[in-house]
């Protein structure tokens, strides 16, 4: 997927390029917010304690090889978070239209 | 008794001078020429002054907001519940939207009570079903009736979320959570909650319902709009009146009546200038930096907002020193208006709901990693890890 198309489908072609610069910062931000429910939902509650358990006191290391253990296709959950987020603003878009 | 010469207006700070004058011209194709340049750089400065005035404009309603009152906790509270309700109407839809659909594929394939078992089923597996269900009928209402809560910043209204809000919330959810499939769409189709509920269920039901009722969200913006500054209300009032005029006078050289009509586009501009300067550089920087992602400014952000506000000064001192051409010739200032409109039309009237958009995305991401681990903070701290580890195809790049 590529800003262009993002654009494209939520009518903003016309936009300024400082206000898209922004908006991709954002959109990008939605994603990484997307993974973590993604992720959140993958895992039991108690699995969630250890997550947080991790996030908080162990280092990146160890954070990405429990999330390797735990969720090993986390590239499918980061295109689906993507996709997930451009499906939630393309309702604003489709608004727009009618 | 000797010619004086004639005073144009140079802009605020700046000293009148004298304008020469000028003797009589005669049509040359040299003149032709320079007075073409001179047109398109009039259209251009025209152009540039009428995005400024729209940039303005939705400044104004960013402003209108924003404005402080005394009692900012109520109304971020308020904002923020309009704001969930935004968010959870659309959850909603798509839920029933994806019940629909698979509704209808079931239909051709499953019988009466497979189809009734997937309808529990859903229930039971969409919690937040439940959760709108018990603020729904709260927040969608305060959406409705007070139209000018629209969203703002968002991180700042979930940090502002009252513990008895939260509360509320939380105990409600439990209580729906706990309802039998039946008696929760018993409750949402409108039904009696006593003979639905009986008697214990209804009593802890009652008390939710009076529990939200004391934070009496409706009352509450009721009171603020009472009390909002006099004298902000006067301000944005006095600069709305002046972008109006100014819009009424495009509006007017459009349909030709410009013509015969004196409008001092002077004043106009001058009443626009004045008032731009009454709007506080804090208002200035959220506007133009945008205040949703940027609560803090940097000392470079600081040096744009300072910049735009040296910008839109020196184009509205440009605009003034052209009035006499705008007024006396209605061809150019019809090209002008028309290049205007142009532009207007053009101009993408989808960003600010844009933003709606993704700050609603944004409270909704927020509050359901808040329900599955406790932690408001939980958010932050996961993404500053995960990002490391993001490969650089995984960010969509401009």
């Amino acid at each position: 997927m590529t800003s262009t198309e993002i654009f494209e489908k939520l009518n903003l072609t016309q936009s300024s390029p400082s206000f898209k610069d922004k908006f991709i910062l954002q959109f990008n931000e939605r994603v990484l917010e997307k993974i973590m429910n993604l992720v959140l939902d993958q895992l039991s509650p108690e699995e969630i304690k250890e997550l947080m358990a991790v996030v908080d006191t162990q280092s990146d290391a160890d954070f990405d090889n429990y999330l390797a253990q735990k969720i090993p296709e986390i590239g499918v959950i980061v295109e689906q978070a993507k996709q997930e987020v451009l499906a939630d603003l393309a309702m604003f878009a489709k608004k727009e239209e009618e | 008794m000797a010619e004086q010469p004639e005073v144009i207006y140079r802009g605020e700070g700046q000293s009148e001078i004298p304008k020469p004058v000028t003797p009589p011209e005669t049509p040359q194709p040299e003149r032709v020429e320079r007075e073409q340049t001179e047109l398109q750089k009039e259209v251009d400065s025209a152009v540039e002054n009428r995005m400024r005035f729209n940039q303005l404009q939705r400044f104004l309603r960013i402003e209108a907001r924003t404005y402080p009152t005394s009692s900012n906790e109520q109304k971020a509270a308020l904002e923020q519940q309009a704001i969930l309700a935004g968010s959870r109407l659309e959850n909603l839809k798509r839920i029933e939207y994806s019940l629909g659909e698979r509704f209808k594929d079931f239909e051709k394939t499953h019988t009466s009570s497979e189809i009734n078992k997937m309808v529990e089923v859903e229930q039971l597996t969409s919690p937040l079903a439940e959760e709108d269900e018990i603020i729904l009928n709260q927040l969608l209402d305060i959406k409705e009736k007070e139209k000018y809560l629209d969203p703002i910043d968002i991180e700042k209204l979930i940090a502002n979320l009252s513990a008895d809000r939260k509360k509320a919330i939380l105990n409600a959810l439990d209580f729906f959570n706990e309802l039998k499939p039946n008696e929760t769409k018993a409750l949402r189709d409108g039904a009696d909650f006593k003979k639905t509920l009986g008697p214990e269920k209804s009593g802890i039901y009652i008390n939710i319902r009076l529990e939200q009722g004391k934070l009496s969200p409706t009352e509450q913006a009721l009171d603020l709009m009472a009390i909002k500054d006099p004298k902000k209300q006067a301000k944005r009032e006095k600069l709305d009146v002046s972008l109006n005029e100014i819009l009424d006078f495009i509006e007017k050289k459009k349909e030709g009546r410009g013509r015969e009509e004196k409008i001092d586009l002077q004043t106009l501009i001058d009443n626009l200038k004045e008032t731009a300067k009454t709007i506080t550089f804090e208002r200035k920087k959220y506007y133009f930096l945008d205040k949703n992602s940027l609560p803090e400014m940097k000392p470079a952000e600081e040096d744009e907002a300072k910049d735009y506000l040296i910008e839109i000064r020196a184009k509205a001192d440009l605009a003034a020193s052209k009035k006499e051409d705008l007024e006396n010739n209605p061809d150019k200032a019809g090209a002008c208006t028309q290049m205007i409109l142009e532009i207007l039309e053009s101009q993408n009237v989808s960003e600010p709901r844009a933003w709606d958009a993704q700050n609603r995305e944004k409270a909704l991401e927020k509050l359901k990693a808040e329900k599955k681990t406790g932690d408001p903070s939980f958010m932050e701290k996961f993404i500053a890890k995960f990002k490391k580890k993001l490969h650089p195809e995984d960010v969509i790049h401009r």
